[in-house]
C-alpha cells in the first residue's frame, strides 16, 4: 500500500531502530522508504507498482540484516537462510520472528524479488497484487524492526 | 468549538515547530500496519519513540473503548516505545481509568511540557517496556490466525484478492478497483462458550458488510475481555483467539489486506461460510502455543 502516511509510520520507527542499534545503514534505509512514497506519482501504473515492490523489498532485506547484526551475528546473503536467522533471534526480542511468520513472510518477499527483479518484462499482474506483496512487507517490517 | 481534530492538529503543529532543531520526526495519525487504530501522533526523536493519545469524545465518556487501541499499540510499537495521554478538562474520567498505564498524563493546557518530555533523553516517567515473552506470544497469535486464514484460502481456493473486482484497462496491465465501501450499523455478537470452537471465541458475521468498523469492534470486544493491564503493561488474562465466520474476506479501504492483517493481530482469524465444518480443526490450530 504505502501511502504516506504509512511509510512516514515506517520510518519513525525505522529512524529509531537505526538510533538504538548504532547502525549507519538505517539512513539508506531511510531513503529506500522515502523512494517507496515518492514513486506513488509515477506513470504508467506497472512502473510504478514494480517500483514499489524494488524499494519495499530493499528496505525490508536491509533492515533485516540489521537487525540479526544488532544481535551479534553476522547475517547471511541469501533470503531463506536470513529468515531462519531471524526465528532464531531469542524469544520476542527486537528482529525476532517465529518460524510460521519467518515461513510466510519469505516466501512472499522471495518470490516478489526473483520474478520482479531478476525477470525481464516481469511486473505485478496488478496493483493489488502489488499492494498486498507490499502490504506483508509492510506487515514484516513493523513486527521485526522494533 | 474545538473538536479534538483541532486539537491534534494543534499539537502536531507545536512538536514540529519546537522540535525541528532536534531532528524529529513527527508523523500525525500515524497508519501502523497491524493497527486499525493507533497513537494519534508519534515522535521519534534520537533513541526515543514517543506514542500519543488524545481521547476522542467516545473515549472520554466510556474509558473502555481507549483500552483496546492502548493494549494492541503497545504489542505493535517497540518496547521501549513512551506512551503519553494527553487529556482535556473533560478527560478526567480516562485519566483515572489510565492513571498508572501510561507514562505520562499531561494536561491540555500543559501541552508544552510534551517538547520538554521528548526532549530529555533520559525520560522515563512511569514506562516499564512490556516483556519480550508478552512481544512473542502476540507475535505468536498473529502467526496463527494468519495460518488459519491461509488454509481457508487454500481449501476454497479462494485468494484474499477474491474479494477486490478487479479489471484490465490501459497497457494491459490489471488494475484494481476500490471496493464498494457499505457501513455496519450493528456490533457483532461474540459467543464465548460455543463447544465446537472450545473456548475460542467465535462471531458470525454472514449478513454483515465486514469493514473497518466491524473489524474494529471484534478487536475490541476480544481485547477488553482477554487483557488486564498493570502498570501498562497488557497482561493477557484468557484467550485471545477467535474465529468469525464470513461471506467473503474484508478489504481495507487503502491497503488491502489490512483489515485481516489488524484482524489476525488481534487474534482473529476469518473463516469463509463454505468452511465453517473445520472450526473445530481451525480452532485447535489457533490454540497452538509455542514449541518449547
Amino acid at each position: 500500500m504505502s501511502m504516506p502516511r504509512r511509510v512516514a509510520t515506517l520510518r519513525a520507527i525505522s529512524k529509531t531502530a537505526g538510533a538504538r542499534t548504532g547502525s549507519a545503514v538505517f539512513v539508506q534505509i531511510d531513503h529506500e522508504l522515502q523512494e517507496l512514497a515518492d514513486v506513488i506519482r509515477i506513470h504508467p501504473e506497472k512502473r510504478k507498482n514494480l517500483l514499489r515492490l524494488l524499494h519495499g523489498c530493499r528496505a525490508l532485506e536491509t533492515a533485516l540484516k540489521e537487525m540479526i547484526r544488532s544481535h551479534g551475528v553476522t547475517p547471511r546473503h541469501s533470503l531463506g537462510p536470513i529468515f531462519r536467522q531471524l526465528s532464531q533471534i531469542p524469544y520476542g526480542q527486537p528482529g525476532y520472528l517465529n518460524a510460521a511468520n519467518a515461513q510466510r513472510f519469505g516466501r512472499t518477499v522471495r518470490i516478489a524479488r526473483n520474478r520482479y527483479t531478476h525477470e525481464a518484462n516481469a511486473f505485478p499482474r496488478s496493483t493489488r497484487e502489488a499492494e498486498s506483496v507490499l502490504s506483508e512487507i509492510e506487515a514484516c517490517f513493523a513486527l521485526t524492526v522494533r | 468549538m474545538t473538536t479534538v481534530y483541532d486539537r491534534r492538529a494543534t499539537l502536531t503543529q507545536l512538536l514540529r515547530r519546537d522540535l525541528t532543531d532536534r531532528d524529529a520526526v513527527v508523523v500525525p495519525n500515524p497508519d501502523h500496519p497491524l493497527l486499525i487504530r493507533g497513537p494519534d501522533i508519534i515522535i521519534s526523536i534520537e533513541q526515543s519513540l514517543f506514542a500519543l493519545f488524545t481521547p476522542s469524545a467516545e473515549e472520554r465518556q466510556s474509558p473502555s473503548r481507549l483500552k483496546p487501541r492502548f493494549v494492541l499499540s503497545r504489542l505493535a510499537l517497540p518496547t521501549h516505545t513512551r506512551f503519553l495521554l494527553v487529556i482535556e478538562p473533560s478527560g478526567v474520567a480516562v485519566a483515572q481509568y489510565f492513571s498508572n498505564d501510561f507514562a505520562d498524563i499531561i494536561e491540555w493546557s500543559r501541552r508544552s511540557r510534551i517538547v520538554q518530555i521528548a526532549s530529555n533523553k533520559e525520560y522515563t516517567g512511569r514506562h516499564r517496556d512490556v516483556p519480550a515473552e508478552i512481544i512473542g506470544d502476540a507475535q505468536l497469535r498473529f502467526a496463527n490466525a494468519m495460518t488459519v486464514m491461509h488454509i481457508v484460502a487454500r481449501l476454497s481456493r479462494r485468494p484474499f484478492s477474491a474479494a477486490f473486482a478487479e479489471t484490465t484497462y490501459g497497457e494491459g496491465i490489471a488494475t484494481s478497483r476500490p471496493p464498494q465501501m457499505r457501513r455496519t450499523q450493528r456490533v457483532p455478537v461474540v459467543n464465548r462458550t460455543l463447544a465446537e470452537t472450545g473456548g475460542v471465541a467465535f462471531a458470525e458475521m454472514l449478513d454483515f458488510d465486514v469493514d473497518a468498523s466491524a473489524v474494529r469492534e471484534l478487536i475490541d470486544d476480544q481485547v477488553n475481555y482477554s487483557y488486564v493491564l498493570d502498570n501498562g503493561i497488557p497482561y493477557q488474562s484468557g484467550d485471545a483467539s477467535g474465529l468469525a465466520v464470513v461471506r467473503d474476506w474484508p478489504i481495507g479501504h487503502r491497503d488491502p489486506d489490512k483489515l485481516i492483517h489488524a484482524a489476525a493481530f488481534a487474534g482473529w482469524a476469518f473463516v469463509l461460510e463454505e468452511n465453517r465444518n473445520e472450526l473445530r480443526r481451525f480452532a485447535r490450530r489457533l490454540k497452538q502455543r509455542r514449541a518449547q
